[in-house]
């Protein structure tokens, strides 16, 4: 071979730089595998007494009774490790329709992706887990509620000051 | 046109041969490594994705680019806990020390396609870094010292560029996590944070609050813009160590080591599994020199490579029989929700003990080089136990 070190080198860096470019350009399509690591790099503002943060929540029925209990992301989901809740929330668990999600890339581009399309027997399947999970955990196995809610907290020590719900959801199970 | 190729092949070769002296250690350091390796996937890293054959298919939702986006749904519970299994007992036949380089190289390929179903709910984990330098450890001699069923050597070539590309993939995957940040956490603006967006989200809204967060709550905001600005230089820089020379390299792993551990005190983020990228550096024969762990060993008996067969293999079966009852876990066999805290106490330990490893290998190095220094200006002959490349006698 005439070039080995510039052949080797030259597949190693497209192997690398590839998917980080898309990653970087459209975090959106972020292939797997590809080595990358964690960027994380949003700021927040830090001089203000009060913040506001969003999050998402999912709430059982207290059974026999008219109120609501937060439930906790671990042991609600366990196996499903605790970092996949969020995402799943998000599609309120395949129970309701989620449109196709427009992205803007980083370069002005938009990208819009369709969101996979979930069978009536998928839905009845989660309906049916997610309501073995709200009885383990207590609750009235009817209803899911799902809220998007904006916390606001104090900064100096992190008391939660105010919530305000966003989008409230509330599913049928049945 | 070919001078221009020429200047180019030429300055790689040395741009090469930099990382490959940098990034170098010995087969017996890799074998030893390798049996550390095992043990560690089997105790607090194990193969775990079965469940995600239990769960609803209206979860799924795989990376757009990805292997799984071509299927429809997640693979039936039979076959995820088929594909555990035989990654679990690749991994014991790498702790033992049978046919390492295939199994391996198998290991590898079946945990990237397992996890990219774990990771179709919508969200990637990022552990590649781990299994992509597990990838290039399969082409060095970690197979060979202290196996049952020893590799075949590879060309010395081969293994030295199969470290020094695990040093690129470890300083990339460091600047794919610093790039971000630079765009945005480098500034004179004292009035925004980036470690203080972690951190709130993480304390406020994930419920991270044990160990030093609460501790954040203490100290001025603004002083943690001096944090901002040492982590994007920390995860920028590990290609300027890696041309700097060995113990540069690994001053910089050491100095990632004690920012996981950082990580975990006030994020509550245990990157636990990166002690397995870190430590293929470590020089474990030079470090553990004085202890018997020659490779032919004295007393067949006792040796305590029978040792690690017999526990890799209980290990195995005891991975085996919580999965086909049903469960399963990744860290110590611990099920359940409760596990979270768990992880965080134990990558403490494990991240403090690969700090120690790390410095003390570093030491080791720096010591060693400097005794040969003296000794080659003093002109006397040198010991043979203080040379700078002393595990390889």
């Amino acid at each position: 071979m005439k070039y080995p070190n510039m052949l080797y080198t030259a597949l190693l860096s497209a192997f690398l730089v590839v998917p980080f470019a898309i990653a970087t350009l459209a975090p959106v399509l972020e292939p797997y595998p590809a080595l990358l690591l964690p960027s994380g790099g949003g700021t927040i503002k830090t001089t203000e007494d009060q913040m506001d943060l969003g999050r998402l929540v999912i709430y059982g029925r207290v059974a026999d009774r008219d109120a609501w209990t937060r439930l906790s992301p671990p042991k609600f989901l366990s196996p499903i490790p605790a970092e996949f809740f969020s995402p799943l929330v998000q599609h309120y668990f395949g129970l309701s329709p989620v449109g196709p999600i427009a992205n803007r890339t980083r370069v002005g581009v938009v990208i819009t992706i369709d969101t996979r399309k979930v069978p009536q027997e998928e839905v009845k399947n989660a309906k049916q887990w997610l309501r073995a999970r709200l009885k383990d955990s207590g609750c009235d196995d009817n209803v899911l509620r799902i809220t998007q809610e904006v916390v606001t907290f104090r900064r100096s020590d992190g008391t939660e000051i105010a919530v305000r719900s966003e989008n409230d959801k509330v599913f049928d199970l049945h | 046109m070919t001078k221009s190729l020429i200047f180019i092949e030429r300055s790689l070769t040395i741009f090469w041969q930099r990382l490959e002296d940098t990034c170098s250690n010995d087969a017996r350091s890799l074998g030893l490594f390798r049996i550390f390796w095992g043990m560690y996937i089997l105790l607090f890293f194990t193969p775990y994705s079965a469940f995600v054959g239990q769960v609803p298919q209206a979860f799924y939702n795989p990376p757009v680019l990805s292997l799984a986006s071509l299927f429809a749904g997640f693979p039936p519970y039979w076959l995820m806990l088929a594909g555990d299994l035989v990654r679990i007992w690749l991994v014991v036949l790498i702790t033992i020390g049978i046919k390492t380089r295939f199994c391996t190289i198998v290991l590898c390929l079946l945990t990237f396609i397992s996890n990219n179903f774990v990771y179709s709910f919508g969200k990637i984990d990022h552990d590649a870094l781990v299994w992509a330098v597990s990838l290039c450890l399969a082409f060095t001699d970690w197979g060979v010292p202290y196996a049952l069923v020893p590799d075949r050597r590879v060309n010395p070539k081969v293994a030295t560029r199969a470290l020094a590309t695990a040093g690129v993939l470890i300083a990339f995957g460091f600047f794919t996590a610093g790039f971000e940040k630079a765009l945005h956490w480098i500034n004179f603006d004292l009035s925004t944070g980036g470690f203080l967006g972690w951190f709130y989200g993480g304390y406020l809204i994930l419920d991270r609050k044990l160990l030093l967060a609460p501790l954040v709550f203490r100290v001025p905001p603004q002083l943690f813009k001096i944090l901002d600005y040492a982590a994007v230089a920390f995860e920028l820089s590990p290609f300027f160590f890696l041309l700097a020379g060995p113990a540069a390299w690994r001053a910089w792993l050491l100095v990632a080591t004690c920012f996981h551990l950082a990580n975990a005190l006030l994020l509550n983020i245990p990157f636990w599994d990166h002690v397995l990228v870190y430590l293929p550096f470590v020089a474990f024969a030079r470090s553990f020199g004085r202890l018997n762990v020659g490779v032919r060993a004295t007393n067949a008996v006792f040796s305590w490579r029978v040792l690690v067969i017999i526990c890799a293999i209980i290990l195995g079966a005891a991975h085996t029989a919580q999965r086909l009852k049903g469960g399963g876990s990744q860290f110590l066999f611990v099920e359940g929700g409760s596990v979270v805290s768990i992880y965080l106490y134990g990558s403490l330990v494990l991240l403090a003990l690969c700090a120690v490893m790390i410095a003390i290998d570093l030491t080791t190095r720096v010591y060693g080089t400097r005794l040969y220094r003296d000794s080659s200006r003093r002109a006397v002959p040198d010991d043979a136990r203080s040379g700078p490349d002393m595990a390889d006698r």
